[in-house]
């Protein structure tokens, strides 16, 4: 007999219960004596048993210190967020707006071409963030600034050349794969006359110009140029055309 | 041996709204709480006559405590309740005393098993296991076998009986430890003696 063993005997003592009849009889016996004789009425309102929930919620050490925490969070990150909006890099507050930018780039961190955008938008607000800063009197900001710019097109530059490298290598396993399935049905193919410009059916080849177009890439390539002469309208007309060409061709 | 958080919310809300004297709150805690108070008392008095008056008297005098709005010196409804309950036996016994009857929480005097509860007369029967233990608790140092009731039978957490019985909680683990291991010796004892008979 050990002592979980005698512990467990003595739980079993909570089966010791008084009678239902005389606890029914007691209920009867206690409200005649709480109500007065009278009809039992909800004596207090919804918001009376709200409000002491709440006093009681409040009254708990944990609730109050998560409730704080939770105020200090949300409003230190709120205040940071608003004056940190407009901070310029150099500032005091700048540092918040770039926590805040790095979050919504890792928000984005699975899909390339959204956080390709964002990093446009990014080098669009470098850009009007230079526009207000004098670059003679304020020379440690502009460099900061346009230090920040040329990296988020950078990046953006870099994760573009790669897609295409990716794009034009799957082009060429395509390419070697259509010319294999073509190269077993060679004897119909209708062959071309350079002299006469007409194929073996007589048929004419009419070739119709093709409008250049440029790649994001070369947009941004642009938007650098213009960035770097000073025309920062132009540079933020181009990293738009730029982004709205990534999202077309999403 | 720690009281659920949801049934420390209810009972600690029920206690706030009996602070405004909220009458369906103060039913509520007799629905809640009137077996734990009666089988606290029953351990203490060995009958249900007596429990049930006693159990009675308790949240009639709980309630007239609400209403005089003294709340103020208990801080839970458990140790509002048990105090009460508490000093309720004391003035029983006091009163049985000038009346020549005895008090079961005289060391000499044991719990009589062949109790006159029907429902727990049949419990022993069929459990010989539990019917050796509520002999030793019959057999146990007064002071033991409150602690003991309160903890093991009606759940009460060592914080809380310190609060009820105006001890420390290392006091009270003590006095639990010693309870736990003077029932098992009486136990063992009584399990002996049934044996040879």
């Amino acid at each position: 007999m050990n002592d979980h063993f005698v512990s467990q005997q003595l739980k079993k003592l909570r089966q010791i219960q008084p009678a239902t009849d005389w606890v029914d009889q007691q209920r009867q016996v206690i409200m005649a004596q709480v109500y007065n004789g009278q009809t039992p009425t909800d004596q207090f309102s919804y918001w009376t048993n709200l409000w002491l929930s709440f006093k009681y919620a409040f009254s708990q050490p944990g609730v109050v210190v998560s409730a704080i925490l939770t105020i200090v969070l949300l409003g230190g990150g709120t205040t940071s967020y608003l004056a940190g909006r407009h901070a310029k890099p150099g500032d005091s507050l700048y540092i918040a707006k770039q926590i805040n930018e790095r979050a919504k780039l890792l928000v984005v961190s699975f899909d390339r071409d959204e956080q390709n955008r964002l990093k446009l938008a990014m080098a669009s607000q470098r850009v009007t963030d230079m526009s207000g800063v004098d670059p003679v009197t304020n020379q440690k900001q502009a460099e900061a600034i346009s230090r920040e710019f040329k990296q988020a097109v950078s990046e953006v530059k870099n994760q573009l050349v790669k897609a295409e490298t990716k794009a034009a290598a799957q082009a060429v396993i395509k390419a070697t794969k259509s010319e294999t399935e073509l190269a077993a049905t060679t004897s119909t193919e209708p062959t071309f006359s350079v002299a006469t410009g007409r194929d073996r059916d007589d048929r004419i080849e009419i070739n119709e110009p093709i409008e250049a177009t440029l790649t994001p890439r070369q947009i941004i390539e642009e938007a650098e140029q213009l960035f770097d002469k000073q025309d920062y309208s132009a540079t933020i007309d181009k990293l738009q055309a730029a982004s709205e060409l990534l999202e077309s061709s999403k | 041996m720690k009281p659920s958080l949801v049934k420390q919310s209810s009972d600690r809300l029920l206690f706030l709204r009996l602070k405004i004297k909220d009458q369906a709150a103060f039913i509520q805690a007799y629905e809640a709480h009137q077996a734990d108070i009666y089988r606290f008392i029953y351990f203490k008095v060995n009958s249900e006559a007596e429990a049930q008056d006693l159990t009675s008297t308790v949240f009639l005098k709980v309630w007239s405590v609400v209403q005089a709005g003294k709340l103020k010196a208990y801080s839970t409804l458990k140790s509002l309740l048990y105090t009460v309950a508490r000093n309720t036996v004391i003035d029983y016994y006091r009163q049985n005393g000038q009346s020549g009857q005895v008090s079961l929480d005289d060391e000499t005097i044991s719990i009589d098993v062949a109790d006159r509860r029907p429902d727990a007369l049949v419990m022993m029967e069929q459990d010989s296991d539990l019917r050796i233990i509520y002999q030793a608790l019959a057999e146990l140092k007064p002071e033991y076998r409150e602690v003991i009731i309160m903890h093991f039978v009606n759940e009460l957490s060592v914080a809380e009986i310190a609060q009820i019985t105006g001890k420390r909680s290392g006091n009270i683990r003590v006095i639990i430890h010693r309870g736990l291991e003077a029932l098992r010796k009486l136990a063992a004892e009584t399990d002996i003696a049934t044996t040879s008979q």
